[in-house]
């Protein structure tokens, strides 16, 4: 979900300008970084246009005109938007509003089910989930060893 | 024959693909990618709105250097195809 090649670059252009068109687009997400709530390299999300995005939200956001992530929102103002992938342990991206491509509300999984991330429980998990930031390595890594080597196993 | 209603010719990434725009949704997993030829079937198929084989086989022969047999057969496959696609039907 992060440092994007260039093939994947250009397939991200072109989702945000069918999303800018109005579509909505599910899109093959990969890497760790929104563990537990999105499964690289097995989910999709589904990308519609951004709003206005409040604090929990999951989007799509170009950084410093260089890579793109998908995260989710940690502080909003009217200048910057601060984001942080769930699975990941430290590192904030800032950006400007503008630079919010996209919303992910929601996420399908390989067998087709879709579940929302912007519904109150799931809103309320995440934020939970931020609170545990402090102990989140330790139970990421139990989350990596047994939950996703299940997926994989299935 | 007929192309299914909502599924529309567009260039993404690069490629032609075929999308299923009914709904506003567009699955990046779920393109139909088209070469140059099967693009062409694909919107001369919409021109004439109903078709089978043999008129599409006709009409590519009048354009490409092809022979009658060689696009029969192989608008025949492509139509088999998106017939099990469900973007024709």
């Amino acid at each position: 979900m992060k440092n994007a090649t260039v093939n994947d670059e250009q397939i991200l252009r072109d989702a945000v300008s069918l999303v800018n068109e109005g579509m909505a687009v599910t899109l093959r997400v990969k890497g760790s970084s929104m563990l537990p709530f999105i499964l690289g390299g097995h989910d999709s999300v589904v990308l519609t246009r951004p709003g206005d995005v409040a604090v929990g939200d999951v989007v799509l956001a170009h950084i410093d005109g260089q890579r793109y992530v998908l995260h989710r929102v940690m502080e909003v103002s009217p200048e910057r938007v601060v984001l942080m992938g769930d699975g990941n342990l430290r590192g904030q991206e800032v950006c400007r509003p503008e630079d919010i491509l996209a919303r992910a509300d929601e996420v399908v999984d390989e067998k087709g089910r879709h579940r929302r991330l912007d519904t109150p429980r799931q809103r309320r998990r995440a934020r939970i989930w931020r609170s545990l930031l402090p102990v989140r390595r330790w139970i990421l890594a139990v989350y990596k060893r047994t939950i996703i080597r299940n997926i994989k196993i299935q | 024959m007929k192309r299914k209603e909502g599924f529309v010719l567009r260039t993404v990434c690069g490629e032609k693909v075929i999308v299923g725009e009914g709904l506003g949704a567009i699955d990046f997993g779920k393109l139909v990618s088209l070469n140059e030829t099967a693009a062409w079937i694909w919107e001369k198929a919409g021109e004439l709105g109903d078709f089978d084989a043999d008129t599409l086989a006709n009409a590519l022969c009048d354009v490409y250097d092809v022979d009658p047999a060689t696009a029969h057969a192989d608008v025949e496959k492509l139509l088999k195809q998106w017939t099990e696609l469900g973007i024709v039907e």
